[in-house]
């Protein structure tokens, strides 16, 4: 066997290696986009919310815990139609995710559904001439707005919140990084072979083995159904949360159909050039 | 073909050879078995966590529920055996018994104006449409406690006028039972005294928030406590 051969496969598998490593970042990166895209994104969450008629839904969802609280308490089920404005949970949902992306207090404020329940409760005392203990109505009051704070709450985003933080202030760096080695490794199969075609086949691995990796994650997300077995005790949240899988299951896919087409892209800057190289031999 | 270094390097015109197919396969293999490696560390919670928080099937959120009663009518009557203590008892295999949110009966106290569907379990669905069976407790026929909550602004609002000596009927579909009320009390609602649900007789205790007619919330609760009069006992097994 003669000497060069040797060297000529060696150099292919180190070109292969850096093929398959910028199909790991290529695949990582992605990863990323999406991280910074929708997890740690607040308003990839708000516009699920509203694309999922979240505010409407919570509103109904509130009105019916307190008509079976109006149950107990005295209080007829039309004192609490269109008693809640989703404005105010669009409002005091925004104010509460500002703050665990902002890392503040993450304390629901709820004020101005207190100074509303306390002085529509007020009127209808008045009006009704109904008999009552200034204690129990304080106390109804609490537990008024004990109901409308936890169903604003999203379950498990207190115990998130950390991570999202710690998340969105690495995510731009680490994005940074991963696109710098990528570039560093797309110059040396570039300038690493005389031969341009060559390079254009290690690119057309990369991209191929990025778009077969995320197709594999997108067929997994869709054959599993994404987000539609949770178990969450809130229609609204529910609703929500599939929605926002099934937006990260499109992403998944449309990012997987781009590395199909960089891959086939690829393939005819590959076969255009290794004709031109073969017609000059 | 072309000259480099003084190596005669001849290109091959073939296109698209194994390689362009089998390594994205390999590297896909790869990429995933590198993630996988990497998250294998945290991999255990997740799917642990995940465990809880997914189920096998989508969540129903209806708000409708299942009836399973069909009343036992006057002139019929119910298959029965005798029981060990050498009474009749209903057989076991009749009973349909009812799961969560299930309307498996009515209870009704004449005196008090009180008529409405009993459901197992005191969830929201259940209060909003009748009266609810706590879950841990037992269903007539049971010869346990049978712990019965309702809304004291809706159908559990004649308990106000619930005295001793009134009488209680629960229908199923396996049969009526009756019971009469033997003292009515007001408890905290975390008077863990109020009721023994490890009870070895068959006992009906109803509760509701107390007071009634009254814009207000307390924690006190109203409990009317009745005995077993009337009512064939579920076989035992």
């Amino acid at each position: 066997m003669s000497k060069k051969p040797v060297r000529k496969k060696v150099r292919d598998i180190v070109f292969c290696v850096l093929s398959f490593v910028l199909s790991l970042l290529l695949f990582l990166n992605t990863v990323c986009i999406f991280t910074v895209a929708f997890a740690v994104n607040e308003n990839a969450w708000i516009d699920q919310m509203n694309a999922s008629n979240y505010f409407s839904d919570k509103a109904d969802e509130i009105e019916n815990k307190l008509i079976s609280l109006g149950s107990a308490s005295g209080l007829k089920p039309e004192f609490f139609e269109n008693f809640i404005d989703p404005i105010w949970i669009t409002n005091d949902t925004q104010a509460y995710m500002d703050a665990y992306f902002h890392g503040n207090d993450d304390v629901i404020n709820h004020s101005t559904f207190k100074r509303n329940f306390q002085s529509q409760l007020d009127k209808y005392i008045t009006e009704n001439n109904v008999k009552v203990d200034e204690e129990n109505v304080e106390y109804l009051v609490d537990k008024a707005e004990n109901i409308y704070s936890a169903s604003l709450e999203i379950p498990l985003f207190n115990r998130l919140s950390g991570k999202i933080n710690f998340l969105s202030g690495i995510m731009p760096m680490v994005i940074a990084v991963l696109t710098m080695f990528s570039l560093v490794i797309v110059l040396v199969l570039l300038f690493g072979n005389k031969w341009r075609h060559r390079a254009f086949k290690y690119y057309y691995f990369a991209c191929a083995g990025t778009c077969l990796s995320l197709f594999t994650a997108a067929v997994f997300l869709t054959v599993s159904g994404g987000l539609k077995n949770i178990v969450l005790e809130s229609r609204a949240i529910y609703d929500m949360v599939v929605s926002f899988g099934t937006a990260v299951t499109t992403a998944v896919w449309v990012f997987a159909a781009f590395f199909f087409i960089m891959a086939f892209v690829m393939f005819v800057v590959y076969s255009r050039l290794i004709r031109k190289v073969v017609s000059t031999d | 073909m072309s000259e480099h270094n003084g190596y005669r390097h001849k290109h091959n015109m073939k296109l698209g050879g194994k390689s362009f197919l089998i390594l994205p396969i390999i590297f896909c293999f790869g990429i995933l078995l590198i993630v996988l490696g990497a998250v294998s560390a945290t991999l255990g919670s997740v799917w642990s966590a995940a465990g809880i928080v997914f189920s096998d099937y989508e969540k129903n959120y209806s708000t409708e529920y299942k009836n399973i009663f069909v009343p036992v009518n006057e002139n019929e009557t119910v298959d029965t055996v005798t029981g060990k203590d050498g009474k009749p008892a209903i057989k076991s295999e009749n009973v349909v018994y009812p799961g969560y949110g299930v309307q498996f009966g009515e209870i009704s106290i004449p005196d008090c104006e009180v008529k409405c569907p009993l459901f197992m379990g005191d969830g929201d669905i259940s209060l909003k449409n009748g009266a609810g069976v706590y879950y841990g407790s037992f269903i007539p026929g049971y010869g346990g406690t049978i712990l019965i909550a309702g809304h004291n602004n809706t159908f559990f609002n004649g308990l106000k006028n619930a005295k001793a000596g009134q009488e209680i009927t629960i229908r199923t579909s396996y049969g009526d039972y009756k019971y009469k009320i033997r003292e009515t009390a007001v408890r905290d609602s975390l008077d863990t005294t109020a009721y023994d649900l490890s009870a070895d007789y068959e006992n009906l205790v109803l509760y509701t928030c107390y007071p009634f007619d009254e814009v207000g919330l307390t924690n006190k609760r109203m409990f009317v406590y009745a005995d077993l009069t009337d009512g064939i006992p579920v076989e035992k097994n």
